[in-house]
């Protein structure tokens, strides 16, 4: 029996026509009605079916160090008398996920700028704008105006989300970078900068991992944190005590946190319906809270880097590829069988294995263009060895070796 | 007819026409049994995802310029979001001076305080052609939509009115409104949905012809879309009453309405909007993009217009998924005899051409001739085609052969 060898021509041919097809799939996308299937191939994540569906949310504590504020629609002069209820008791900070861009009249900015002005630990936003390719850092950061900005320390909320357009609120938000080079300096992000001013140890630990962006460890929405809604702050301004000495996250909850609004909401891997239409599940102010939560519990997820994952990919092409060839060989009335055997084999060994890392590691194993190299493998196989192949040998039988034949011929 | 490569043999029909059928009854075998290989709880949003899109989605999403479509002028929408009772009692007075031919509150009207709501209910009686809001809930005795949520009775005494539902078995929170139900049965009844109960105030004929030749749901055709003649905020109105002799001989509409789109800008509840084929994304996350009295509206129109959609019938559907993949079939048997070396090259080849052809004649059938021949179906059928084929003769058939042979033979030794 033959001996068929795991490296030879034939598969570095097919598997160099699918890394081809691969680097050139995004540009079919390009036309312009294709763009939300863009999206949602862009937006398939594995790991999503574990922060949905596996993880079991009854086993999550309420996270006690943070506590969530809604602003709503408030005016300033309402969200100043927010700020001075929750400033009675001393809490370890205040960060408040708003902008305030304009100047107002001096009733409503006057109140604001005073009670800002009370703060101990103030944190507000920030916006990183107009990222420079060539430099790899920002070059512009949007803040609040001096009149309130000067109270405070800041950091950018950006969440961090691949492939930025227009259609990214139609997005899953999963990743966060920590810092961000801006000009000559570095900003922080905004929970990072809370999660520092509460417990600068573990924060510093966080950092150290020197990662320039981090899976976000989705574990809590509203029902795992305290809220506290803007008609109940009022209400209970007398009794808060159990806010001193917390982080305090002020930002849109809606109208009343009993439905969900349009703005500043997220999709996030936490949605039960992880693929597909569904409303958003998560306000900004609450995906701040997760990170926070995050860097305090020291709960991080780690994950493999893009370059090792694109060649891990690369790797398993080969892998397939090398046994396609294998089972055609030996196989050939078993092989179409076996071919989509295994390929159904390597998916569901690649979804359990992604979300069972995930459960028991904290280890994000997502390869994304695995799912698009299992559909087209099969394909570039068989139209490989079963077409291209020959046709390309016959074609040099036909018209170049006897081209080459003649020449030689000649020369003689 | 075995396919061997290498290996031309003569053809027989007889076995060419029965491997053709095999092979197909193989694909379609396969896309019945699918739903329970993956009918895992945790597959159900990918089952969900793929079942609520539709090709057509995508002509009105993207190729279809809103612009281009003409708007009904005969209906007027008035947002009254957050309107009290007398409020709500002042515009209708107002409204019924201008004699429009009907007027629909898609809102269910509870009491206030005693003033408000007899200034309403007074309005209510001396008005004609209004129609209120029911909503059908679900009874888990009956396993049916039966017990009728209504406004208080001092206020639906007077009037008559529909139910508004428009996804009755489905959430809609990840399902897309693409079709409504003209009546429910409860009891002995019929009951109207709210959009016909108003077309029968307005425009009796056509409700009436639109009754007898429906279809059970009706399929909502969205070529009316949003450009009515006049949206009108209430704040306005007070501003400037003489807004409403525009409603004079229109339908008018009472409802939670913004005629914006932005969910950042115009912030809205996301549990008042829908998702409808309109959504700029019609594929993956999306933010909810038409409001109920919105979509009530677009009916009214299709119903007035009698701009309907045709939906072809499922069993229509399979036979032509199932002719459509026969020919494939036997096309790809007729290129593995014929010329072999380039089976593998042309079964891709015919792949990509047969899904463009589908998604045209679908896309081109329901925008030219309102015809929505759903052929989700067939383009699974001959996205499978090529492997299956495949599978059946070089694995299914050969074996099943041999076993048969084997089969034969021990019976005859026994024998």
């Amino acid at each position: 029996m033959k001996k068929i060898r795991f490296i030879t021509v034939d598969n570095i041919i097919t598997t160099l026509i699918i890394i081809v097809f691969l680097k050139f799939l995004p540009g079919f996308y390009n036309i312009d009605w294709l763009d939300p299937v863009q999206n949602f191939i862009q937006d398939l994540e594995i790991n999503d079916i574990f922060f949905s569906h596996i993880r079991n949310q009854n086993n999550i504590q309420r996270d006690t160090n943070v506590i969530l504020v809604n602003i709503s629609f408030l005016n300033r002069k309402l969200i100043a008398e927010e700020i001075n209820i929750l400033n009675k008791y001393q809490p370890k900070a205040i960060g408040i996920d708003i902008f305030f861009r304009r100047e107002f009249s001096d009733d409503m900015d006057k109140p604001l700028e005073d009670a800002l002005s009370k703060v101990k630990n103030l944190v507000l936003v920030s916006n990183v704008l107009n990222f420079n390719d060539n430099k790899k850092r920002y070059e512009n950061l949007e803040k609040s105006i001096n009149k309130f900005n000067r109270f405070a320390s800041s950091g950018f909320a950006n969440f961090y989300i691949p492939n930025l357009s227009e259609d990214s609120l139609s997005r899953t938000t999963r990743r966060f970078s920590p810092k961000e080079h801006v000009l000559n300096f570095m900003e922080p992000s905004f929970p990072v900068r809370l999660s520092y001013i509460y417990d600068s140890t573990k924060t510093k630990k966080f950092l150290s991992r020197n990662n320039e962006t981090e899976i976000i460890n989705f574990k809590r929405n509203l029902s795992k944190y305290y809220v506290l809604d803007w008609k109940e702050l009022f209400q209970k301004k007398d009794s808060l005590e159990f806010i001193r000495n917390k982080i305090i996250l002020m930002g849109f909850l809606g109208p009343d946190t009993a439905q969900p609004f349009s703005m500043d909401i997220f999709f996030t891997p936490m949605n039960t319906q992880y693929v597909g239409k569904s409303h958003p599940d998560m306000y900004g102010v609450v995906v701040h809270a997760n990170i926070i939560s995050m860097i305090l519990e020291q709960d991080f997820i780690n994950f493999i880097p893009e370059d090792i994952s694109i060649l891990m990919v690369i790797f398993i092409i080969y892998l397939i590829m090398a046994v396609f060839r294998y089972l055609r060989y030996r196989f050939e009335e078993l092989y179409e069988t076996l071919g989509l055997f295994l390929l159904i084999g390597i998916l569901v060994f690649y979804l359990f294995s992604s979300i069972y890392m995930m459960k028991w590691f904290n280890f994000s194993i997502e390869l994304k263009l695995l799912i698009f190299v299992i559909i087209v493998t099969e394909i570039v196989s068989e139209s490989y060895h079963g077409s291209l192949k020959p046709l390309s040998i016959l074609g040099y039988q036909r018209f170049i070796k006897p081209f080459f034949d003649k020449f030689r011929k000649v020369r003689k | 007819m075995t396919l061997h490569k290498g290996h031309k043999e003569e053809f027989n029909y007889i076995e060419y026409f029965f491997d053709s059928t095999m092979s197909t009854v193989l694909v379609f075998l396969l896309l019945t049994l699918s739903p329970y290989i993956f009918g895992m709880e945790i597959f159900k949003p990918y089952r969900d995802a793929l079942s609520d899109f539709r090709v057509t989605d995508i002509g009105f999403s993207k190729i279809v310029e809103p612009e281009l479509v003409l708007g009904d002028t005969s209906i007027l929408i008035i947002n009254i979001y957050g309107l009290k009772n007398n409020q709500l009692a002042w515009l209708i007075k107002n409204l019924s001076e201008n004699k429009p031919k009907a007027i629909g509150i898609n809102k269910i009207l509870n009491q206030e305080d005693s003033f408000s709501d007899s200034a309403l209910a007074s309005v209510l009686a001396e008005t004609k052609n209004i129609v209120l809001s029911n909503e059908l809930a679900y009874n888990p005795k009956t396993s049916r939509f039966d017990v009728i949520l209504k406004s208080d009775d001092m206020f639906s005494d007077q009037c008559s009115s529909g139910f508004t539902n428009l996804l009755f078995d489905k959430d809609k929170r990840y399902s897309t409104v693409r079709e409504f139900f003209p009546y429910y049965k409860i009891g002995h009844s019929n009951l109207l949905a709210f959009p016909v109960q108003i077309v029968l105030y307005s425009n009796p004929e056509s409700a009436k012809r639109f009754l007898l030749s429906n279809e059970i749901p009706e399929t909502i055709n969205w070529e009316n879309y949003r450009r009515y003649a006049s949206i009108s905020d209430f704040k306005d109105i007070v501003r400037t009453p003489e807004i409403l002799n525009s409603a004079r001989g229109k339908i008018v509409l009472l409802g939670t309405y913004d005629p914006e789109n932005d969910p950042n800008k115009n912030p809205y509840r996301l549990n008042d909007k829908y998702f409808t084929p309109l959504n700029p994304n019609y594929a993956g996350r999306a933010y909810p993009d038409m409001y109920e009295i919105d979509i009530h509206a677009n009916i009214i129109s299709m119903i007035l217009h009698e701009n309907f959609l045709y939906l072809v019938p499922d069993w229509l559907n399979f036979i032509i998924s199932f002719i459509f993949c026969y020919l494939t079939m036997m096309l790809y048997i007729f290129i593995k005899k014929k010329i072999d070396a380039w089976y593998e090259l042309l079964t891709v080849f015919i792949f990509v051409i047969l899904s463009i052809i589908i998604l045209f004649i679908t896309i081109y059938s329901f925008h030219v001739y309102k015809i929505d021949l759903q052929l989700n179906v067939c383009l699974l059928a001959i996205a499978i085609s090529s492997p299956v084929f495949e599978a059946y003769f070089r694995s299914v058939k050969p074996i099943t052969t041999q076993f048969l042979k084997n089969f034969s033979g021990r019976k005859n030794y026994e024998r």
